[in-house]
């Protein structure tokens, strides 16, 4: 999918002004966090499966070129296909000619994070075939034509009413008499609607949250169980997945199944979590003639010589973006890729090219709850601060930030002339804003203002409160 | 010529700075060293596993009755199904000698046509309140999620703490992993609306579960 990470003030700024999406988020955001901690209350070793969780992953990245050729052997000795794509553009030229081999017309997906980063859903339609999400919030924002805000929840900014909209302008031409209000309702409608799609699919695509080295097995999560009716109803099941899915055996994965599970959504696990290991066997009833899977790369095999290597024990749980304040002020859709929130904005500049992204690193406060509660530990503050480092260096900064940084650090490192601005610009400052005791603009710091007044100093600068305070302590 | 494998492998070991000829072993005695000597931590539960199994499958919209031997499932069964509702039964040896309400025969239906249909779970995880089935002959993951019912007969020796113990349950099986192993916590759900749990998403609506305690012995 082609990054609009560029557009992300404007996008962030129009996003601030809708109040439905603001509302959406705000109710989403509490949800989410309230019932992941409930979660980890009543987990008294959490912070022990956490590490143990990291360490899987440190560790399986280390060997990873050994638990790729062991997962590709297991895949194989089941029956399965392997297939490596280098590029987004490989992935989905191997997707599309998977399908074309099979006389496919139409195509079911599960949800699945590295197929939108791909862009599979346009390359399928412009190859000709119907591809049709089976995620309840997928296929509502399929019909809205819009990426998903959320790598859990990818229609959490739309409301009732707008679903209801789009069924009735989908499903019905808009001649819906009654129009469809109550979530049975609209849940029961896509239910009808996506059956016939399941039973008819002569493909199904999905994700896979972990791949199992020592079995070849892919690990699917989801509560609807769209992801099974996905992979067992048509000939074909295609999985595509980022090469650092990997984990060592099926114990490993159950460790991280834990973790998943309590930290996207406070649940201790998903209503569907299954195993599939290659296609349906000589004996079996159902399930897919042939079974493929992708494996992409995509700019992954990069970060492993450098520190984002960090980066790639991300295991998709949205965490870090549900108590994002940056997140839940503008929403996913703002970051302009398919990855939002802090994870988004330190994988777009890496996947997509740190020019075309230059904001995401900088829509971030700092103040670290992404890494307080990132299941397997990924230091995201560190990675954004390394990332405008970078952009410092190649001079991608924005002029305005350049200029006032260099200026800054002019002043900041002759702590004389420090203290004699700072006695000055307070003096000044407060005196002129004695009266209001507010200033409602500044120049310079438009930007600040223009959302906030900013307080005239009080007194004296901390150094002088400072040394005074030593003073009075000594006599 | 160079395949894409190649160069992924090439990059994920120049990445790493390691030669080609690390194999499995060196892996597996790291994997042992970092953190695989240990278990996991797993969530802690007084009480037995039978007890904390139908505990948490309650939590999950699940429910469950006891069923005194075998030949009392399709009693239990009779009342789950409504006027004109039509029934698939798995070929599962437990259930195949069983006297059935209907002729057998419209086993032989699609399940997308059936209303109800009866499994036997492999095993089932007590620590999450998780029926274990396996894809087979004698359990079709179809009707697991096509029917609005699904009544699945779980005996009580094959209830284990937690995920671990069923892999190492279901390991000697020459079959395993079978193709697709299902592990369900309670009926289908979504939450896409308004963050508002719906039961019946895509799959059941309905999860029964059968607990059949083990044969006394001879
Ligand atoms: S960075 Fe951490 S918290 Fe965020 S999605 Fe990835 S694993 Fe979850």
């Amino acid at each position: 999918m082609q990054s609009r990470a560029r557009e992300f003030p404007l996008r962030a700024r129009q996003a601030l002004d809708d109040q439905s999406l603001r509302q959406a988020l705000a109710k989403a955001q509490d949800g989410f966090v309230g019932k992941r901690q409930t979660a980890i209350d009543a987990f008294p070793q959490f912070e022990a499966l956490r590490d143990r969780g990291t360490a899987i992953k440190d560790h399986t990245l280390a060997y990873l070129d050994v638990y790729l050729e062991q997962f590709e052997r297991a895949v194989q000795d089941a029956g399965g296909q392997v297939h490596w794509a280098e590029s987004a553009e490989d992935a989905q030229d191997i997707v599309s000619d998977i399908c074309r081999q099979a006389g496919a017309s139409r195509v079911t997906k599960a949800k699945t994070m590295a197929g939108e980063e791909v862009g599979l859903n346009e390359a399928l339609e412009t190859a000709g075939f119907e591809a049709v999400e089976t995620d309840l919030g997928e296929y509502i924002i399929q019909l809205a034509k819009e990426p998903p805000s959320h790598i859990i929840a990818p229609a959490v900014h739309k409301t009732r009413q707008q679903i209801s909209d789009l069924f009735n302008t989908h499903h019905h031409g808009g001649r819906l008499q009654s129009a469809l209000r109550e979530v049975p309702e609209l849940v029961d409608e896509a239910r009808q609607r996506l059956r016939e799609k399941f039973l008819t699919a002569d493909v199904g695509i999905t994700g896979a949250n972990f791949l199992v080295a020592e079995s070849g097995s892919i690990a699917l999560v989801t509560n609807e169980g769209n992801a099974d009716l996905t992979h067992t109803l048509p000939r074909v099941h295609i999985a595509i997945a980022g090469i650092e899915k990997l984990v060592p055996t099926l114990d490993d994965a159950a460790c991280m199944l834990r973790l998943l599970a309590r930290s996207a959504t406070g649940q201790d696990t998903s209503t569907y979590t299954t195993f599939v290991t290659g296609p349906k066997r000589a004996s079996d009833p159902d399930g897919p003639e042939a079974f493929h899977i992708v494996l992409l790369d995509n700019g992954r095999s990069r970060m492993l010589g450098n520190r984002y290597r960090e980066m790639l024990r991300c295991i998709r749980c949205g965490a870090c973006m549900n108590h994002c304040p940056v997140y839940g002020a503008v929403g996913g859709h703002a970051y302009g890729w398919v990855y939002p929130g802090p994870m988004g904005s330190v994988l777009t500049p890496l996947f997509t090219g740190l020019d075309g992204s230059r904001d995401l690193p900088n829509a971030c406060t700092l103040n670290g709850r992404c890494q307080t509660v990132c299941p397997v530990r990924i230091p995201l503050p560190e990675l954004l601060r390394d990332l405008r480092r970078q952009q410092f260096e190649r001079g991608l900064a924005a002029r305005r930030t350049r200029w006032g940084l260099a200026a800054w650090g002019l002043i900041a490192r002759r702590p004389r002339l420090y203290h004699l601005l700072a006695r000055l610009g307070v003096a000044v400052l407060g005196r002129l804003g004695k009266r209001k005791g507010a200033f409602r603009r500044l120049p310079l710091a438009a930007g600040w203002t223009a959302s906030r007044d900013m307080p005239a100093p009080q007194g004296t600068t901390f150094q002088q409160l400072w040394k005074q305070r030593q003073k009075d302590a000594q006599s | 010529m160079s395949s894409a494998r190649e160069r992924i492998l090439g990059k994920v070991r120049r990445g790493l700075g390691v030669p080609a000829s690390r194999g499995p072993a060196a892996a597996h005695a790291a994997r042992e060293q970092a953190y695989a000597a240990a278990a996991s931590p797993r969530q802690p539960w007084d009480g037995d596993s039978v007890d904390r199994f139908c505990q948490r499958f309650e939590a999950w919209a699940g429910t469950w009755q006891r069923v005194p031997d075998a030949s009392a499932i399709p009693a239990a069964v009779q009342p789950l199904l409504a006027e004109g509702d039509a029934l698939a039964v798995a070929a599962h040896p437990l259930l195949q000698q069983l006297d059935w309400p209907q002729d057998l025969a419209r086993e032989h239906r699609h399940p997308a046509d059936c209303q109800l249909a009866v499994s036997v779970a492999d095993a089932a995880i007590a620590e999450t309140g998780t029926l274990v089935l396996c894809s087979g002959p004698q359990s079709p993951t179809t009707l697991e999620l096509l029917p609005e019912t699904h009544v699945v007969v779980l005996r009580t020796e094959t209830i284990l703490p937690d995920m671990e113990a069923v892999w190492r349950h279901l390991q000697p099986d020459p079959a395993f992993p079978a193709r697709s192993i299902n592990a369900i916590s309670g009926p289908s759900r979504t939450a896409d609306v308004e963050q508002t749990i719906q039961l019946g998403a895509h799959g059941p609506r309905r999860l029964h579960v059968l607990l059949l305690a083990p044969d006394p012995a001879p």
